[in-house]
């Protein structure tokens, strides 16, 4: 990128511009600029649908999810992750938000409170995961009295390297395919694996950007999805980051 | 919700119209008649990168709610197509694998084995955007140089570039990028070999 390139949110402007304007010169001779403005068109412009696209389902779950942000209501959300522009919002965290709503404000307090009850969780699910109960003992059985979705038995991680570890859960019926969700110390959304009728996943931490720091804890969720929409959650795992 | 008839406001008056009033009526609906002008752009520029429609509309999804959420936020320094622009970048690279400069499975399908070598290993790494752009400016002509960029940095699919680049040949963009990889890998050991001359 020379100095003379222009940032993503530029090329509204520049597409405006006379074709001799001296931006326009600049991204027709650049292959950085050039790419970017033909991608930039492409959003305004390109409507060919691509194999494998669904308009219809795509439609109808985006305006379903769009109206619930809009109400105010984020659990409309027919998924499982909210925008990763927000953190996930786990039941601890609503707990904590309902619970200091009622409070009042507590500006310090507060959040402080919220990030040491976080912190005690994925620790004691770290531990949780790593005591002595066995690659057989399941967890998570009952259904969830969160989303009222049926909850995914996960088997204790195993294969654990310095490049990744295998994560294992048991079948659920009516779950088509499964996908992974990896997770931040904040339960931000890291990254999420391609969806799979596999009952295990080999996670590569090399496969996560940014890499997670050596000694970091890791959370992570399996998703069941039916048609498309999540049907069944596991509870949320942590991995330490060897 | 999709009944409602799209007015001939710009995004940027309706912008202006949701943040004066982001809870009353009139916000409301312009934050809706934004949602339903990009939707379907936003799903389906996504659906080109990831290749499948599950995804794809997770994506979306983060991408709308996300500039729907920041709306009130948006100064209004660029047009709101080309913020929202930004946003689905951003998010879409993240949730994409970037392919290598020198080395791309999906392109060199016909060749069983590419040997890696120091220069390569060297490239790839290679996160400054600028060397990169030095380097493919220097040594490839311009539609290779487009093509590469486009894949490399716009993780665009292959049929995808062939398509912007209006490439006749019957390889498509495939055969392009082939030739500038090779033209790269060539200048790299080149590079490499002087920089070893220079160390002696």
């Amino acid at each position: 990128m020379s100095q003379s390139c222009f940032p993503p949110e530029e090329f509204g402007r520049i597409l405006g511009l006379p074709p001799n304007a001296p931006e326009r010169v600049h991204v027709e001779k650049c292959p950085r600029c050039r790419a970017l403005l033909l991608t930039y068109q492409e959003l305004l412009e390109d409507r060919s649908v691509p194999a494998g696209a669904n308009l219809e389902d795509a439609g109808t779950r985006l305006r379903a999810a769009f109206r619930g942000a809009a109400a105010g209501t984020s659990g409309l959300a027919p998924r499982a992750f909210v925008p990763a522009g927000g953190p996930t919002v786990s039941r601890l965290q609503r707990w904590v938000r309902d619970l200091t709503h009622g409070l009042g404000r507590l500006p310090v307090l507060v959040p402080a409170a919220a990030a040491v009850l976080l912190a005690i969780g994925l620790y004691a699910g770290y531990q949780h995961f790593r005591s002595d109960i066995g690659p057989d003992q399941l967890r998570g059985t009952e259904p969830s009295r969160e989303t009222g979705s049926v909850s995914i038995p996960v088997v204790e991680p195993h294969g654990e390297g310095a490049d990744g570890v295998e994560l294992c859960w048991r079948t659920v019926p009516d779950v088509s395919t499964y996908q992974v969700v990896l997770l931040g110390e904040d339960l931000g959304e890291l990254t999420r694996l391609p969806a799979l009728a596999d009952t295990t996943c080999r996670v590569r931490w090399s496969d996560l950007h940014p890499s997670p720091a050596a000694g970091s804890v890791v959370g992570w969720q399996v998703l069941g999805l039916r048609n498309g929409a999540v049907v069944a959650r596991s509870p949320i795992g942590a991995l330490r980051v060897p | 919700m999709s009944e409602r008839r799209p007015t001939e406001a710009t995004d940027e008056e309706l912008v202006r119209r949701h943040q004066q009033d982001p809870a009353g009526e009139a916000g409301r609906d312009a934050a809706e008649e934004l949602f339903e002008r990009y939707w379907e752009r936003v799903y389906l520029w996504c659906c080109r990168r990831v290749g499948n429609h599950d995804t794809a509309r997770d994506l979306a999804q983060d991408v709308l709610l996300s500039a729907y959420q920041s709306l009130r936020a948006f100064e209004g320094r660029c047009l709101y197509s080309s913020w929202l622009f930004t946003i689905m970048r951003h998010r879409c690279f993240r949730a994409l694998r970037r392919p290598s400069l020198v080395r791309d499975e999906e392109v060199e399908i016909d060749r069983l084995a590419i040997e890696a070598t120091p220069a390569d290993s060297a490239l790839v790494e290679q996160e400054d955007e600028q060397e990169v752009l030095h380097l493919i400016r220097q040594h490839l002509d311009p539609v290779e140089q487009a093509a590469l960029w486009m894949r490399v940095m716009e993780r665009l699919p292959i049929e995808e570039i062939t398509r912007r680049l209006k490439i006749p040949a019957a390889s498509g963009a495939r055969g392009v990028l082939q030739s500038g990889r090779r033209k790269l890998r060539a200048a790299l050991e080149r590079r490499a070999q002087q920089q070893g001359d220079g160390d002696l």
